[in-house]
């Protein structure tokens, strides 16, 4: 047990993100059994898929150009995803060239993340004073119960003042 | 005199290369990407922002130059 911590101290697992475009010419319903094949080289390699984008067909902004089979191959569109996964680094070497083999993969990129990079509310104002002073010091423990009347009651007197 | 660009930029909390709508923001019409001094961000997302523009580049999602 402490043999395994130590091991797993020396190579923490990391968040990365593959971004990958899938030749248009694979056809529409063919695409999933290319995303299941990467998704296979990953779990090969023990990596933990956090999530996912399955590819969406879209035009690119310019014209990749990719050598296939001794020709240049033009790609205008292509069916563009991610797959975010946590690996240790080691093995990340492999992954890249079981990625490079694909014939069908027009390109790809491999990025590191955050763990948890969700896109998080925007304040407009960002100060950190502001923040502290607008927010509530402590949760709202208990919301006192009234009843109906009581309501209207307490609005009434509001209304008056 | 100077010409404020974009509003809300400085909105921008998170700079992602997937998210190509919010990455135009920060290009020229030529495609190019938006000086510091224009964009008006601080230096920490204007690195970040210039740094996804060149992933997406890669990948197709936004043009090296346009018209």
């Amino acid at each position: 047990m402490t043999t395994e911590q130590v091991v797993d101290e020396k190579v923490p697992a990391r968040v990365y993100e593959v971004a990958y475009l899938v030749s248009p010419n694979v056809p529409e319903e063919k695409v999933a059994e290319v995303v299941g094949r990467l998704k296979a080289v990953l779990e090969k390699q023990n990596a933990f898929i956090l999530s996912d984008e399955f590819p969406k067909f879209r035009q690119l902004a310019y014209t990749l150009v990719k050598p296939l089979g001794g020709k240049n191959e033009k790609y205008p569109s292509a069916y563009f995803g991610w797959i975010k996964f946590e690996v240790s680094a080691s093995v990340l070497e492999e992954i890249q060239r079981a990625f490079e083999r694909d014939s069908e993969l027009v390109r790809f990129l491999i990025v590191k993340v955050d763990k948890d990079s969700k896109i998080k509310s925007k304040p407009v104002f960002w100060r950190k004073d502001t923040i502290k002073r607008d927010a509530p010091s402590k949760p709202l423990g208990k919301v006192p119960t009234m009843t109906e009347a009581e309501i209207d009651k307490t609005i009434e007197e509001l209304v008056v003042e | 005199m100077h010409i404020n660009t974009a509003p809300n930029l400085s909105s921008i909390q998170h700079v992602d290369y997937k998210d190509v709508e919010t990455l135009k923001k920060f290009l020229n019409p030529h495609g190019r990407i938006i000086a510091h001094k224009r964009t008006g961000v601080s230096s920490k997302i204007q690195k970040q922002v210039s740094l996804a523009i060149k992933r997406a580049r890669f990948l197709g999602l936004l043009p090296y130059i346009a018209r």
